[in-house]
């Protein structure tokens, strides 16, 4: 579903190699943990999958289309809220979600039935004709996933996506993978809390200055280190090293 | 004390990027050609509109002389430049209550309320003096032509333009601050156009009324006798303005500094009156924690059913495009309302006859078989002119700001994307020609064929600028300010489309006289066509190299 193929993406010239030979494919239905340490390379890589950054080296594939030579097909198969979600202060969240809507094409008939439920799963069917600039944190948060899987994507990318949640939507962006899973699609997200990475994922990918250190189940993990603990002491063990 | 000139210091760098400038151009000496770049930008931006305003009040001036009243010429455009300080300042004084950022930060701080209402007074204070200087140079230019301004007279006009917008914008102040304060959050953008072009109908009205009024009762007799002075009768609806006349133009040393000093404490007065209601209203309000008004529409079935309708993508862009840009008053205002305002603004006494003998301009241009056609050219300069002056197109990447990545993760070609985009510059280039056109088509009455030509020419003269500004902001964008007013005020590429108008303007001049053996009308029409043919090569070009510049923005972050 996702393919990264001896990927290299350096900032400043060259001077900060961010993503190092990165070499990684997450298979479609799984939910994927993407892991390591600050500045490992997670958000460089996910913005390259997405088109915000160009790769200097390797190949991308998301759902068979290559992102550089087939880019628009590549997007239409992705659903992505990053790790900031700047979205249009000025416009309403209704305003926002049509936008996105109309251009992924979505129908009048389908995006009612997505948003009606998303809006009341969130709790913010009050706040929809407000302007985005009142809203909270999370509550952009919980608007950008809705917009993410308003064309139900067959790959749901987030960048570290707990991050300012109360427990409650926590729970409920959970849920929603669990579920995006379940009916056959695929979740990629970064993130440092590993509790919910070794509940939640199927497979998890640790990086650590740009290169991938270790990839696998936990029990591959495990299996890897010699070690028999929970993923919080893998990962401390595979990053130490 | 300290702490009210500490917080004027840090606001005034904050407000006008004082110290990113001071650290990149001086300091480290990077991209030195800038600064020349927008020197020149905002001298040819000046010089066209204050040409259009030098034109105006030499008319007005060499009518008003003849009848010995030439000082008139100064009250009139006193009254427009307070006329411009009281709408901009509706929008700046808003913007920066209302929509500004650093109130979070101020707040906190153990400043004074007024400290605060002062500081930002001030700042908008200080860029109201460029529209007033837009229009009272070119005015003192032409009234010094006709009636000669003595050095003595020079300082003490430039003395009192500073004291011209202080008390419009107080105004503005205090209607800004009570009007927003009781209205949604969500409807306050809005509100801001429709009052800002109400209140332009009623000055036109009134204006009208008072010169009209007052005319009627004149005796001819009367003005030769020079029983009439006409600084007052059109100074009668805001006397500020006839002071302001006296303390240029009164022969009297005394009388002028009497005047000065009527402005002087009238200028106090209406900051004290704005302090107070600032603080009363605004500061109050803002404590009190009386912001975030909510619509409270609950998103149900039915409200969902109504508002999730399909529609296409090029709508939805070019939606997103007008939402995004008339939502934020500051780039509403320097992007468009200006170029709407200024032509109106500098032929208003026109409108009304007050320039003393207007046919004289149409039998200027009906005398010369090619005059006609020469002020086709002009009017289509100006139309040319002010759309490259919008900074629609020369911004449209760097207003995108941190949310570029938005629209670069959508599946949507730049080609696509760069069409909307071109769209909205050239509907609001459309619309910002109709002005042109109205003042045009009253003072010069040319005919059918030459309004459609000018405004054609216009059009199409001026899109080219537009689409290589475009395509400058596709290659440099300036995305990192957290100022939405930095995003065009201090946006190199914001000038770019003046830059290529300006000897694409001079061209089409040595085109035009190099064709004009050939009659008026074949000429003009080989100009339509020619920049119709270059317009269009540029949007093709831009166009075709749409996807390569879209991908060469990183959106780093
Ligand atoms: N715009 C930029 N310019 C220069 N270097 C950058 C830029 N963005 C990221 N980097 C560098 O690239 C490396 C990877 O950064 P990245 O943001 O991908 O890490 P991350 O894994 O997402 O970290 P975190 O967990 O803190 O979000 C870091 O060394 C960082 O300093
Ligand atoms: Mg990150």
């Amino acid at each position: 579903m996702l393919r990264f193929q001896d990927i290299s993406k350096a900032y400043q010239k060259g001077k900060v190699k961010a993503v190092d030979g990165l070499d990684l494919a997450v298979k479609p239905g799984e939910i994927f943990g993407f892991l390591g340490p600050n500045g490992a390379g997670k958000t460089t890589s996910i913005k390259m999958v997405v088109g915000l950054l160009r790769q200097d080296e390797g190949k991308i594939t998301v759902n068979g289309h290559d992102t550089h030579s087939e880019p628009l097909r590549a997007k239409e198969s992705i659903g992505f809220v990053p790790d900031n979600p700047d979205l249009y202060d000025k416009l309403t969240g209704m305003e926002y979600i049509n936008f996105i809507a109309d251009v992924y094409k979505v129908s009048s008939f389908e995006r009612r039935q997505r948003l009606e439920r998303l809006v009341n799963m969130f709790e913010i069917s009050g706040a929809m004709g407000d302007l985005i600039g009142s809203f909270s944190h999370g509550m952009k948060q919980k608007l950008a996933l809705t917009a993410a899987l308003i064309h139900e994507p067959p790959l749901l990318i987030l960048d570290e996506p707990m991050v300012g949640l109360d427990p409650r939507s926590a729970h409920l962006f959970k849920e929603l993978m669990n579920e995006h899973c379940r009916q056959g699609r695929t979740v990629f997200f970064s993130t440092h809390i590993l509790d919910v990475a070794e509940r939640l994922c199927h497979r998890v990918g640790i990086i650590k200055k740009g290169k991938l250190i270790a990839c696998g189940t936990l029990d591959e993990l495990r299996h890897q280190v010699g070690q028999k603990g929970s993923l919080e002491s893998v990962f401390l063990e595979v990053t130490e090293q | 004390m300290t702490a009210l000139i500490s917080l004027f210091r840090i606001s005034l760098q904050s407000y006008f990027g004082l110290s990113a400038m001071r650290i990149k151009y001086l300091k480290k000496k990077q991209q030195l050609w800038e600064p020349f770049l927008v020197v020149f930008g905002v001298i040819a931006g000046g010089a066209s509109f204050g040409s259009m305003f030098y034109l105006s009040a030499l008319q007005m001036a060499r009518g008003a002389a003849l009848l010995g009243q030439a000082d008139v010429v100064l009250t009139m455009y006193i009254l427009v430049a307070q006329m411009l300080a009281l709408m901009f300042g509706l929008f700046a004084m808003t913007s920066i209550f209302y929509f500004s950022n650093d109130l979070d930060i101020l707040v906190p701080l153990p400043l004074r309320a007024w400290h605060i209402l002062a500081t930002k007074f001030s700042l908008v204070n200080i860029t109201e003096y460029a529209p007033v200087a837009i229009v009272l140079v070119p005015t003192l230019l032409a009234y010094h032509r006709i009636v000669g301004l003595s050095p003595v007279g020079w300082v003490g006009a430039f003395v009192t333009m500073v004291f011209v917008p202080i008390i419009p914008l107080a105004l503005a102040g205090i209607l800004a601050v009570t009007v927003m304060r009781g209205v949604n959050r969500r409807h306050r953008d809005i509100l801001m156009v429709v009052a800002s072009l109400v209140l332009l109908v009623v000055i036109f009205y009134l204006q009208y009324h008072f010169i009209a009024d007052s005319t009627g009762q004149v005796e001819a007799e009367d003005i030769i006798n020079n029983r009439i002075d006409f600084v007052n009768v059109v100074g009668a609806a805001f006397p500020p303005a006839v002071w302001a006349t006296r303390a240029i133009a009164a022969e009297v040393t005394g009388e002028r500094l009497t005047n000065l000093a009527y402005l002087f404490f009238t200028a106090a007065l209406a900051i004290g009156a704005f302090l107070l209601v600032g603080q009363k209203v605004f500061y109050g309000g803002l404590v009190g924690g009386a912001e975030k008004v909510r619509r409270g529409i609950v998103y149900t079935t039915r409200v969902i059913e109504r508002q999730a309708v399909q529609s296409s993508t090029a709508k939805a862009l070019l939606l997103r495009e007008f939402r995004l840009f008339v939502r934020m008053p500051i780039w509403l205002m320097n992007g468009f309302i200006t170029v709407i305002l200024f032509p109106l603004m500098a032929f208003f006494p026109a409108f009304f006859g007050a320039t003393g003998d207007i046919n004289s301009l149409t039998a200027l241009a009906r005398q010369h078989p090619e005059g006609l056609a020469i002020a086709t050219l002009i009017a289509a300069g100006a139309i040319a002119m002010m759309t490259s002056l919008n900074t629609l197109t020369s911004t449209s990447i760097s207003r995108e700001g941190k949310h570029l990545w938005i629209i670069k993760s959508l599946p949507v070609d730049a080609k696509t994307q760069v069409r909307a985009k071109l769209s909205f510059a050239l509907a609001a280039a459309l619309l910002s020609s109709l002005p042109l056109i109205a003042v045009y088509a009253v003072l010069i009455k040319p005919g059918g064929f030459h309004l459609v030509m000018a405004f054609a020419l216009g059009i199409t003269a001026g899109l080219t600028p537009q689409v290589l500004g475009l395509w400058f902001d596709l290659w440099r964008p300036f995305l990192t300010w957290s100022n939405p007013q930095h995003a065009v005020k201090n946006n190199l590429n914001a000038v770019s489309p003046l830059i290529i108008m300006a000897p694409l303007g001079y061209l089409s001049y040595l085109g035009y006289m190099a064709l004009s053996a050939g009659g008026t009308t074949v000429p003009l029409l080989v100009l339509l066509a020619a920049h119709a043919a270059l317009a269009l090569a540029a949007v093709i070009a831009l166009l075709a190299k749409a996807d390569r510049l879209y991908d060469r923005l990183e959106v780093k972050g």
